[in-house]
């Protein structure tokens, strides 16, 4: 029983901790976005973006990405929240956030 | 019986590694749609994503469990080397050429950065090297004995 010891406490630990860990980005400084490709073309060469986020999983499937089933995202550094639910860059964001344009969508994931 | 400081060694580094992939696998399956998202935009893999999602918590699952039985560790202590040195050839790759993708890490290894990925890679590689090269000499001798 002694030679599983470190075994049975090292599985307890990892079961426990990824109960109690979401594996999700930290919110207030890092965010992906999943979304159709088809919206690809509408969000570059934009100054900012918003999104809302709807605080759910994705969908199993969204609709095509560049014709086919892919899902799509984006990764914004330094969120902040504007309290309504909106998640807007701040003021200091890097240079990826001046790629993209204004975006709502009602499947979006953090 | 005083176990000898070697054998702690290895079996730490055992203990270490089946909480680092049962945890990482866990975490990995629980958020599964949005980790397979993120693998199909992973350049070299992205056709395979599908696959790869399962593949590779299932295998971190199994690896956990050849770490987990004393006969066979040597076989886990090995499986972790190739699985770690795959992940930090790959951690490399993305560093250089796909930095601005997020990382498809299970639970809160998703929040390092690359570099910090890197070397955390590293420094498990390395505890599994010499985990496996100390296990294996063990064994040797008791098979001399």
């Amino acid at each position: 029983m002694r030679k599983y010891l470190l075994g049975i406490v090292a599985v307890a630990l990892a079961i426990g901790f990824s109960a109690f860990t979401k594996p999700i980005t930290k919110k207030d400084k890092f965010a992906t976005y999943y979304f159709a490709a088809s919206n690809i073309q509408t969000l570059a060469n934009c100054a900012s973006v918003t999104v809302t986020f709807p605080n759910s999983e994705p969908p199993q499937s969204i609709s095509s990405c560049g014709g086919s089933t892919n899902i799509c995202w984006l990764a914004f550094p330094n969120f902040v929240i504007d309290g309504n639910g909106k998640y807007r860059p701040s003021s200091n964001g890097t240079s990826e956030l001046t790629n993209y344009c204004s975006y709502t969508a009602s499947n979006l994931k953090n | 019986m005083r176990v000898p400081a070697r054998t702690t060694f290895i079996n730490s580094v055992a203990a270490a590694f089946i909480f680092l992939f049962i945890y990482t696998a866990l975490s990995k399956l629980m958020a599964f749609t949005s980790f397979k998202a993120t693998l199909q935009q992973w350049p070299l893999i992205k056709n395979y994503a599908s696959v790869i999602a399962w593949i590779l918590p299932v295998t971190e699952l199994l690896i956990s469990l050849l770490l987990f039985i004393p006969f066979s560790r040597l076989a886990g202590l090995y499986s972790s080397l190739a699985v770690m040195i795959m992940f930090t050839l790959y951690i490399g790759y993305m560093l250089v050429f796909s930095s601005n993708l997020p990382c498809s890490c299970g639970g809160v290894l998703k929040q390092l950065t690359w570099k910090q990925h890197l070397l955390f890679n590293i420094f498990f590689t390395l505890l599994a090297a010499i985990a496996a090269g100390l296990e294996k000499q063990r064994k040797k001798r008791i098979d001399v004995v």
